[in-house]
């Protein structure tokens, strides 16, 4: 499992949980014993102001966290491997299927018919990164793999009635 | 044909100018008209999402050109066929309490609504199973003239598509000709000042959006997704019209990643055509329930007025995978801020729902229930939302089933409840008789919900995984976690089953009383007078739980069983115990011989 979605989702089931708590405090308050005390409405809609700044700043500071982290914001290295990729239904054509270790590679992905996905895992089946493929463009992906073996590309956009036979592979040598 | 007051129908003090000036009886037709219709997409969207899944898990496998076409087919009846559709017909009746007159214009365009969208989604469904085609519900250009199908059928799911979209611009032209008419009680006779008024403005700027009394609060989400889903529709409509073209004379072609920007500029809001009706169905009847107002000031109007400006422009967020040139990759870093702001409307409307509950005396009614724990679905899809705006999630989660998990979350877990909740809530008003059970509202809803998440949660865990969506055959590796969610899929299906039952029987559908039979005696225990056994369900499901279980010695007795199982578990809570036990002992016993190995010899 990618470790980056892993802590993601960790988060998440944090934050449901705390939601669920939440939710559980509100709906046991109707019971007749928690609604007879006195409650102030008023009150409560001034805190709305409140809540409001908090969810700003919540939204800003994970804005700020992780705006600077997109798939296309790797730098290209000065010995980079350049390979062109092809997706067309329903198959990946690679201008050459061998890689290497620690070395950087530039894919640059094209398509000749619908749009595709390029999405790549590494030996153990782990998720490594995606990219679209679309007709009449050029995208580049630059990855780094630290692990030596067979990597498996999958289609990752719809592209007709063969997309789940859509596979790829390329070999990463150490 | 009945005539009455919005007082009598409302048993709430309304604006004087509403009062009194509509055929009521009308409006409850037409609702109760798009809430069967929607119903019955329901159950054909729902059975075909069945079949996907259990094709997925390799119960009895259909070939690729099927499942694609069924997927098409499903995505689309399911989502707007239903969600959107009743959701439709119920902001028709919300607006009507809220003392806004259907009349006029606002009629003609409600009418219009219901045809055009009977005929889109009728369209699409023989396109899909009758023509062949499965270009998917987001038919992503140019993958419609490079499939199995023809340019005909391409044409045809153009076509139907663009009726949808004229039923959207009704229901949009509907909506404002409604909101700004005499039920607002505007100052101002200009139609700008009057939106302005409908968009809750008057909360922000009180003096210069006067009304004679303060908007209720269903009408600015209305509004809302009105004025957006205008804006959102009309290059859809012309990328539709391109393709109808297109498909005459092939050599006219448009740009991938233009009509891909076309395409998302509606396909986002569009999410929102569900999500906003369903708002103005809490706002309305939470407050009903809790017997006090919404708890909610001005900064409401500030929450929506952000929610106009953004919902309409973030659809790139679905092209962050798509990064061709810097002007491209600029565009996603805007997505992520702005579709971040729209979840601030989210955020306060949950707050005020929630505290507005907080130590009331809240009637925990079957609707009520229903909007309970439709508003935790909605923190939960909704978080699941924010992550997929950050574009360093979506770079991982993108066309994963994770995405199909969240869809679902938020369109069955969420809206879906709010709809069912409408029609817990409002059938009784447009039909004047009580649901026929309360207790089988209450089993609807656990067996939609264990069934929902159920469903849901694998889902979320072969995308987290990385197992792709829209995979017709899903990599081995996957195919556990399908397996695994199969009985709850077969709650959904029961739970939805048990709601056609009721309605049915609500709705007084002769045949279906007969075909059941007559109730042996009334649970005088439940709020219902009218509450009646469901001895006959119960032993048509402890039939099935027996059939299912048998073909644990045909294939796959851990699918099997555990269906069974449900089947007649669930036949126990429905007054037949014993045959529901006994059910549930037969399917026990299956799964062992099945797991020994023993097999009917094929």
């Amino acid at each position: 499992m990618n470790r980056l979605m892993l802590d993601y989702n960790v988060l998440y089931i944090v934050l449901v949980a705390a939601g669920l708590v939440f939710f559980g405090a509100v709906f046991l308050s109707t019971r007749p014993a928690q609604r007879a005390k006195p409650v102030r409405i008023d009150a409560w809609m001034g805190r709305e102001v409140v809540w409001f700044a908090v969810v700003i700043v919540i939204l800003v500071g994970s804005l700020a966290a992780t705006i600077g982290h997109t798939p296309w914001s790797a730098s290209a290295k000065a010995d980079r491997q350049i390979v062109q990729v092809t997706g067309v239904q329903y198959g990946f054509k690679f201008s050459t299927t061998t890689m290497h270790v620690d070395r950087q590679v530039e894919f640059h992905l094209k398509a000749t018919d619908v749009n595709h996905g390029f999405a790549v895992f590494d030996p153990d089946g782990t998720f490594v990164a995606q990219a679209q493929m679309v007709p009449g463009y050029d995208t580049v992906l630059r990855l780094t793999f630290t692990k030596p073996g067979t990597y498996t590309v999958r289609c990752f956009e719809y592209c007709g009635i063969g997309h789940a036979l859509m596979v790829g592979a390329f070999r990463v040598r150490a | 044909m009945t005539v009455t007051t919005y007082e009598e129908a409302r048993g709430l003090a309304v604006p004087e100018a509403a009062a009194g000036t509509v055929d009521i009886a009308r409006v409850k037709s037409l609702t109760l008209r798009y809430l069967v219709t929607s119903t019955i997409l329901l159950g054909a969207g729902g059975l075909l999402g069945v079949l996907l899944r259990e094709s997925q898990a390799d119960l009895d496998r259909i070939s690729p050109n099927l499942w694609y076409e069924v997927m098409t087919a499903h995505g689309l009846a399911a989502f707007v066929g239903w969600a959107a559709f009743a959701l439709m017909g119920i902001s028709w009746w919300i607006l009507a309490e809220c003392g806004f007159p259907i009349q006029g214009w606002g009629w003609r365009f409600a009418v219009a609504c219901w045809w055009t969208m009977t005929v889109g989604v009728t369209g699409v469904v023989v396109t899909c199973l009758g023509m062949g085609f499965a270009g998917s519900w987001v038919f992503l250009y140019p993958l419609p003239f490079h499939g199995t199908w023809s340019h005909r059928a391409t044409a045809i799911f153009a076509l139907s598509i663009l009726s949808v979209g004229l039923s959207i611009f009704a229901y949009c032209f509907g909506i404002l000709a409604t909101v700004t008419g005499p039920g607002l009680g505007a100052r101002s006779r200009r139609f700008g000042n009057r939106l302005g008024c409908a968009l809750g403005f008057g909360y922000i700027w009180p003096r210069r959006f006067a009304t004679e009394q303060p908007l209720p609060f269903p009408v600015i989400p209305l509004t809302v997704i009105a004025v957006d889903m205008i804006i959102a529709t009309i290059p859809l409509a012309v990328l539709l019209v391109e393709m109808v073209v297109q498909s005459i004379w092939p050599g006219l072609t448009v740009d991938p990643v233009l009509a891909k920007s076309m395409l998302w500029w509606f396909g986002h809001p569009v999410v929102y055509l569900l999500l906003f009706p369903a708002v103005a169905v809490y706002y309305h009847l939470i407050p009903r329930y809790a017997k006090r107002p919404l708890v909610a000031g001005h900064i409401i109007g500030v929450a929506w007025l952000i929610g106009v400006c953004t919902n309409v422009v973030i659809g790139a967020h679905h092209m962050y995978l798509d990064f061709p040139n810097t002007f491209q990759q600029t565009v996603n870093l805007g997505m992520q801020p702005l579709t971040y702001a729209v979840t601030i409307p989210s955020a306060l409307s949950l707050y005020s729902l929630s505290f507005t509950i907080y130590r009331s005396d809240f009637q925990w009614t079957p609707a009520a229930k229903f909007l309970a724990v439709g508003m935790v679905s909605w923190l939960v899809a909704g978080l699941q939302g924010v992550g997929l705006a950050t574009i360093q999630f979506d770079a991982l989660a993108h066309n994963t089933l994770w995405i199909v998990g969240h869809f679902h979350n938020m369109a069955l877990l969420n809206i879906g409840l709010v709809v069912f909740a409408g029609a817990y809530a409002f059938v009784p008003k447009l039909t004047g008789r009580e649901w026929h059970s309360n207790r089988l509202a209450d089993w609807h809803l656990v067996l939609t919900v264990v069934g929902g998440y159920g469903s849901v949660v694998p889902w979320m865990l072969q995308g987290l995984e990385g197992a792709p969506r829209r995979w017709a055959t899903l990599p081995d590796r996957y195919e556990t976690m399908t397996q695994v969610a199969l009985p709850f899929v077969l709650l959904i299906v029961i739970g939805q089953a048990v709601f056609f039952y009721n309605l049915a029987r609500t709705l007084g559908w002769r045949s279906v009383r007969d075909s059941l039979g007559t109730p042996v005696h009334a649970d005088v225990s439940t709020v219902n007078p009218t509450e009646r056994p469901t001895e006959a369900l119960g032993a048509v499901l402890a039939g099935a739980g027996v059939a299912l279980a048998l073909l644990c010695l045909v294939s796959k007795p851990f699918v099997w069983a555990p269906l069974g199982i449900l089947a007649g578990y669930t036949a126990t809570t429905l007054g037949t115990r014993r045959q529901g036990w006994w059910a549930v002992l037969a399917a026990g016993v299956l799964l062992l011989l099945g797991l020994a190995g023993f097999r009917v010899p094929s």
